[in-house]
């Protein structure tokens, strides 16, 4: 059961991790995403 | 407007990424390293079909937008499975198999939760805005676990080349992402910089998997602890 929560924790733990990181990297942003998963230039978002 | 260059990264991403496939086929690495292969299978397949939609359709029309960013939250969420599957094998010895798959889930849905609470005030295009949003907020978590699964491999003294060289090209390309993000922030001005530099950060993974699975046995051996280890 320990180890679960473990996990549970750890899964939180980088969650909040992340999307702290995030909030710092793109703090006043207005730049359109950045996004690469395969080939093919970046198209602007629809809004 | 696409010019030269653009078509040459399209096609070299498509070719590193064939390059990945073949090589793991070659070297019988295929089902050892699945989930990556069937990313990067997945990433070549789509790569081809993004180029048949621009082709179709135009690069400004709403199919490419649209077909680009769909598909690429999916392959995002195929990199972050394909980045637990590492998690497995550095924690194989540890049989916590169980509990990384439970984390595994339990940490995407939280970041589907959060993206949906980031986008839940708009009130148009909400699936778009969803897609995008995870697919974004992946990419940081799947920074962060590369990182942790890094102190991982240090701490459990984790000496296989091949899953270290498989580690790190994931922590470049990651950090490479959020590096260029913050940088683009500072420098918005720099339009040819970064209308390029995410699909020749996009090349590195490729490259660098291909490289792995080619040129290091599966029995080579590294001693990553070293690297922590200050000399006297």
């Amino acid at each position: 059961m320990s180890r679960k929560l473990n996990s549970l924790l750890l899964a939180m733990l980088v969650l909040t991790a992340a999307m702290g990181l995030k909030t710092i990297v793109t703090a006043h942003s207005n730049t359109p995403v950045v996004v690469a998963n395969a080939g093919g230039p970046t198209p602007p978002t629809p809004w | 407007m696409l010019g030269p260059a653009d078509y040459v990264l399209w096609f070299l991403t498509a070719l590193l990424e064939a390059g990945v496939v073949l090589c793991a086929l070659k070297r019988h690495s295929f089902r050892r390293y699945l989930a990556l292969n069937i990313y990067m299978l997945g990433s070549l397949v789509v790569t081809i079909l993004r180029f048949w939609v621009f082709s179709h359709y135009g690069f400004s029309s709403a199919q490419y937008l649209y077909f680009y960013f769909y598909s690429d939250a999916l392959l995002t969420v195929g990199l972050y499975f394909a980045l637990i599957t590492l998690y497995s094998f550095v924690l194989s010895e540890l049989q916590t198999g169980r509990n990384v798959r439970l984390a595994a889930i339990v940490l995407l849905a939280g970041t589907a939760f959060f993206s949906y609470q980031v986008i839940q005030q708009s009130s148009d295009r909400m699936l778009t805005r969803f897609v995008i949003e995870l697919s974004q907020n992946l990419y940081f978590v799947g920074l962060v676990l590369t990182y942790l699964l890094w102190g991982a491999i240090l701490k459990l003294r984790e000496t296989r080349a091949q899953i270290i060289q498989l580690v790190l090209s994931l922590g470049l390309y990651f950090s490479a992402f959020a590096a260029t993000y913050a940088l683009r922030n500072l420098y918005p001005g720099l339009h040819l910089v970064w209308g390029h530099l995410p699909q020749v950060i996009a090349l590195s993974l490729p490259l660098a998997w291909a490289y792995t699975i080619w040129r290091i046995p599966v029995e080579a051996r590294l001693a990553p602890a070293r690297l922590a280890v200050v000399s006297r």
